[in-house]
């Protein structure tokens, strides 16, 4: 594989700054205070994962950094830009895969290649289509139609899509959630093994903590509602980390640690008031 | 790059060519075979003669009479001037229903301001227009057409309306963090979403279409099958009205069967929900 400029690619500029995020939603007559002055960052080159309970704001968060919802206080920003609307420098994997299905693996994973803001010659395309259906293994598929693929196939897609518009940034809101646990685990390493060929900055969000250890860098912990952080946990596992990592002492611990914290968390949201 | 097991099988293709043979010979059988049921349940009803009056022709005498029409009375052309007619409204109706079922489906408040509306003008018999239609379009071919066009425009908009606005958003929202503009979005994404949905309009405005023409051939129509069971109905030729009535249903499900196949070769890539 050659490693080409988009290889070792993240720089200063795509640091991700979310800054005293609040967020709220009116829910019948209600105030319903989702986020309340959560911080983090994550930096150039690394992959960090937010986990939290479900419905404290996780999707919330990942959507302001996208662009597609703005916060009620403070800012997200990536570089030295405040973050106002999508941006292709700002890559997006949906749960939902969201790939089209009048298109071909190979035409999907071309499509953003082939708009005004990011146009490529069409060698350029090709290659980079090569590439991707490469590396995601899809080469067999590259001239299936969605409907004939199998869920992991398709988040491969989708995966492959958002890198081959080469963004500094790449936002992943629970990709693996709807596949399989075998599936799972094989597009875990799968990704992982792509983070370190096409290093990118990534956010990545997630309510599995196995999940969350084995890919990141670190974990963003987040409280229940209103949703603060927590903890941020280092994993401080050394790359490349291969499927036996799971079965680690380090990585057992952590696991341990981090669903206790998220207990802990459910616990007090329980009990506490409403 | 390391390497981790991936699964590259062929794609799955169609389904087995033998299986798929022999569902669709099947369902024709049985469409055969339900339609065998109505005429000896037709000829039990006529020989019986339970309905009172003129009674009903049975199927044998009906036969006999389309044979005489076809061979004597050229009812081929009049099946040819309905099907003229028919096509034009519906070609025109549905151009005209096309941008404005954009713009309802991509404007709420447009929509919200044109639906009970749609639903008025729709209801309205079109035989109850004739009066009208005369009154301002006079007795030609105009007249006629204008009908029609009423008659698939109504029903085509609909569709198109309701279809549109039931494209999934995550779509759109994934193309624009490609990095489309608002045009590239309606082109690349949301145009090609609508075609399933177009071609349901135009298959639903024949099916009113040809309900409509004998409505249409009210107008003082020469020629057409309206107009063919009008005159037989002037003369009490009971056999010749029911081989035009047979006759209008017989082309009417050809059109549908024909616009079905083109629609299934030009929508491969849609997933069957069946
Ligand atoms: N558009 C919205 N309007 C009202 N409430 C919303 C909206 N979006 C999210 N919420 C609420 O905000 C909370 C957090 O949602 P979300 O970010 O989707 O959580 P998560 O992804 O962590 O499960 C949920 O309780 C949800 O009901
Ligand atoms: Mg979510």
């Amino acid at each position: 594989m050659t490693l080409t400029a988009e290889a070792n690619h993240a720089t200063t500029s795509d640091r991700i700054v979310f800054d005293q995020i609040g967020k709220h939603y009116a829910r019948g007559g209600d105030h319903l205070q989702v986020l309340d002055q959560c911080s983090f960052t994550v930096e150039p080159g690394e992959f960090v994962s937010v986990i939290g309970p479900s419905g404290c704001g996780k999707t919330t968060l990942l959507n302001m950094a996208a662009g597609f919802t703005a916060p009620d206080d403070g800012t997200v920003r990536v570089g030295d830009a405040v973050v106002t609307r999508p941006h292709p420098s700002r890559g997006v994997v949906f749960q939902q895969y969201a790939i089209f299905p009048w298109l071909t693996v190979a035409k999907n994973i071309e499509f953003g290649l082939t708009l005004r803001a990011n146009r490529r010659p069409r060698a350029e395309r090709q290659r980079v289509v090569r590439r991707y259906l490469e590396l995601m293994g899809l080469e067999p598929f590259a001239s299936a139609y969605p409907k004939e693929l199998s869920g992991g196939m398709r988040q491969r897609v989708a995966i492959a899509r958002a890198y081959a518009t080469d963004p500094q940034v790449l936002l992943m809101d629970e990709p693996f959630a709807a596949l399989d646990a075998q599936t799972r685990e094989r597009m875990q390493e799968l990704l992982h093994e792509t983070q370190l060929t096409e290093r990118r900055t990534v956010l990545f969000i997630t309510h599995s903590v196995e999940e969350a250890i084995f890919l990141s860098h670190r974990v963003v912990v987040l409280s229940a509602r209103p949703t603060g952080v927590r903890e941020v946990v280092d994993i401080a596992i050394p790359a490349p980390r291969p499927a036996e990592t799971r079965l680690s002492p380090r990585f057992v611990e952590l696991r341990r640690r981090m669903e206790g914290l998220l207990r802990s968390e459910s616990t007090e949201a329980e009990g506490g008031p409403r | 790059m390391t390497t981790t097991t991936v699964t590259r099988s062929a794609p799955r293709r169609r389904r087995p060519a033998a299986g798929a043979v022999s569902g669709t010979s099947r369902r024709v059988a049985l469409g055969v075979l339900g339609a065998a049921i109505a005429v000896a349940i037709w000829y039990l009803v006529a020989v019986s003669g339970i309905v009172s009056g003129r009674g009903v022709p049975r199927p044998d005498e009906v036969l006999s009479a389309g044979w005489v029409l076809f061979t004597e009375q050229d009812l081929l052309f009049d099946i040819r001037v309905s099907m003229t007619r028919v096509c034009i409204g519906v070609t025109i109706g549905s151009l005209l229903a096309l941008p404005v079922g954009f713009l309802l489906a991509w404007y709420p408040t447009l929509r919200a301001m044109a639906e009970p509306l749609v639903n008025f003008f729709r209801a309205l018999p079109p035989i109850a227009l004739v009066p009208l239609v005369i009154v301002y379009f006079g007795i030609g071919e105009n007249a006629r057409i204008s009908i029609l066009v009423y008659a698939s425009f109504f029903a085509a908009v609909i569709v198109l309306f309701e279809g549109i606005s039931s494209i999934d958003p995550l779509l759109v929202r994934a193309t624009r963090v490609l990095g489309a503009n608002p045009w590239e979005v309606f082109a690349r994404t949301v145009v090609p979403a609508s075609v399933p949905h177009l071609f349901t309009a135009v298959r639903v405005a024949l099916g009113v279409s040809w309900a409509t023409v004998v409505a249409a051939e009210l107008v003082a129509a020469q020629r057409g099958l309206g107009a063919a069971i009008q005159d037989a109905a002037t003369f009490y030729r009971i056999p010749d009205m029911y081989v035009g009535i047979a006759m209008i249903g017989a082309t009417a499900l050809l059109m549908d069967l024909v616009l079905k196949l083109v629609q299934s070769r030009l929508t491969t890539w849609q997933e069957k929900t069946r």
